[in-house]
């Protein structure tokens, strides 16, 4: 039986700082191969069953590279379906994030039962009037657990205000924002860029096509690339000039700016995180923005039967062994072993890989 | 592209906690984000917490898929 895979992340300490750190994947990436051989429509609905953690992008994106293959468009409608899928899901991560993950690194109590909440209040299907409630209930949730005020608000406090909400210690996810300025580390190198139609097709087929081991570790035109919620809002000012002062910090707010939005997405999903391509006849491929990043699918059909399948997922560029994390650790300060490791933990929860992960500290 | 493997639940335990049995290997895992999970319901396990309970057949039918993956179906296309 097949096991999901882990990260392995081994640091080279030597007293003073990490000198290097070597990541070992043992993800299988190409379990996707299990699609090949079947019927387009059978691989549409295992899919999310295989890939169940992150299961409405993956469904979201493969049925998106399946329209490209077959040179169709899909109407409307589904398009707002699939915008709200990924943006349900989103939310679900990065409230996941916030209330359990991160207050454990940095001794902050978790919540689990506000997310547990949260969950509860979203159906696995919904119609458009299930989807404005669902909306109103993030939007409530996020004010009275994230923001401390109205999301909406919040995205357009000013330099000022924006210093105030920081210092209001009453609220975890400022406490914790402020928190992380004390770690240096994770400065980052290269970001992946957004991937349009003639992207997908000209870099990431291409690369594909030359070399199907691309999937396990890629390489944004032969360099790697971080992906994810900093490398999509690395231009806006407020998170510009958080990533000038500090890189774990940037990345909580880059991911803070983009839940901010997120119940508007819900309510009125703006057509822009879903793009496909076709990349020769019955090629085709699609990426979707994700909490972890770029997810994207390619699938080759032959009439209505898969022959390939390949998907390149946000964990392999963020934990590339040259990548963001590699990068970002290298001759990062520790005073001891321990400092070593919650630095570690720190850079691979804003890089936000999506199987557990172990930190190895070698003296 | 995390595969998320059905795990059956064993055990109940306080705390919204329970043990599961991942390939015959015991785990303790947290309940807290999923509701009504009964002694012999499958779920998806992801970081130590159960995040979905699956019916009976779809469970059964994403093991087999995971069987049939083994060990070849995970390496890189020729």
């Amino acid at each position: 039986m097949i096991a999901e895979g882990k990260l392995e992340l081994d640091l080279a300490w030597d007293g003073q700082r990490i000198a290097a750190a070597k990541v070992r994947s043992t993800r299988p990436v190409f379990a996707c191969r299990v699609l090949e051989g079947r019927a387009a429509e059978e691989a549409l609905r295992l899919v999310p069953l295989l890939f169940s953690v992150c299961g409405r992008a993956q469904a979201v994106v493969a049925a998106a590279a399946a329209d490209a293959a077959r040179g169709i468009e899909a109407d409307e409608q589904t398009r707002e379906e699939r915008e709200r899928a990924i943006a349900a899901e989103c939310l679900h991560e990065y409230v996941w994030r916030l209330f359990i993950d991160l207050p454990a690194l940095l001794g902050e109590a978790a919540r689990p039962g506000d997310l547990a909440d949260l969950r509860r209040r979203m159906p696995a299907e919904a119609g458009e009037a299930e989807w404005l409630d669902i909306a109103a209930d993030a939007e409530e949730l996020l004010e009275q657990r994230v923001f401390g005020m109205r999301p909406r608000d919040w995205l357009a406090l000013d330099e000022a205000r924006f210093a105030r909400w920081l210092e209001d210690a009453a609220l975890p996810s400022a406490r914790m924002l402020a928190k992380l300025r004390a770690f240096r580390c994770g400065a980052p190198r290269a970001f992946l860029p957004w991937l349009d139609e003639t992207a997908l097709i000209q870099d990431i087929a291409a690369s594909l096509a030359a070399n199907p081991a691309f999937a396990a570790k890629p390489l944004w035109r032969g360099r790697p690339a971080e992906t994810g919620a900093l490398a999509r809002q690395h231009r806006q000012p407020r998170i510009a000039q958080e990533l000038a002062a500090n890189a774990l910090s940037a990345r909580l707010l880059a991911r803070l700016t983009e839940l901010a939005a997120l119940p508007a997405q819900l309510r009125r999903p703006q057509a822009a995180g879903v793009r496909g391509a076709t990349a020769g006849e019955g090629i085709g491929l699609a990426a979707v923005e994700t909490a972890r990043g770029t997810l994207i699918h390619r699938v080759a059909l032959e009439g209505e039967r898969v022959m390939r399948y390949m998907i390149v997922a946000p964990t392999e560029w963020n934990f590339h062994p040259q990548g963001a994390f590699a990068r970002g650790l290298s001759g990062a300060a520790a005073r001891d072993e321990n400092e070593a490791r919650q630095a570690a933990a720190l850079l691979a929860h804003a890089l936000d890989p999506c199987v557990a992960y172990e930190v190895k500290v070698n003296a | 592209m995390c595969l998320a493997i059905p795990v059956k639940v064993v055990e109940l335990h306080d705390g919204d906690q329970a043990t599961v049995d991942v390939g015959g290997v015991r785990k303790e895992i947290s309940l807290a984000l999923v509701d009504g999970i009964a002694v012999g319901d499958y779920v998806i396990l992801h970081v130590g917490y159960a995040i979905q309970k699956l019916d009976p057949e779809e469970a059964e039918k994403t093991l087999a898929l995971f069987a049939e993956l083994g060990e070849n179906m995970g390496t890189a296309p020729a």
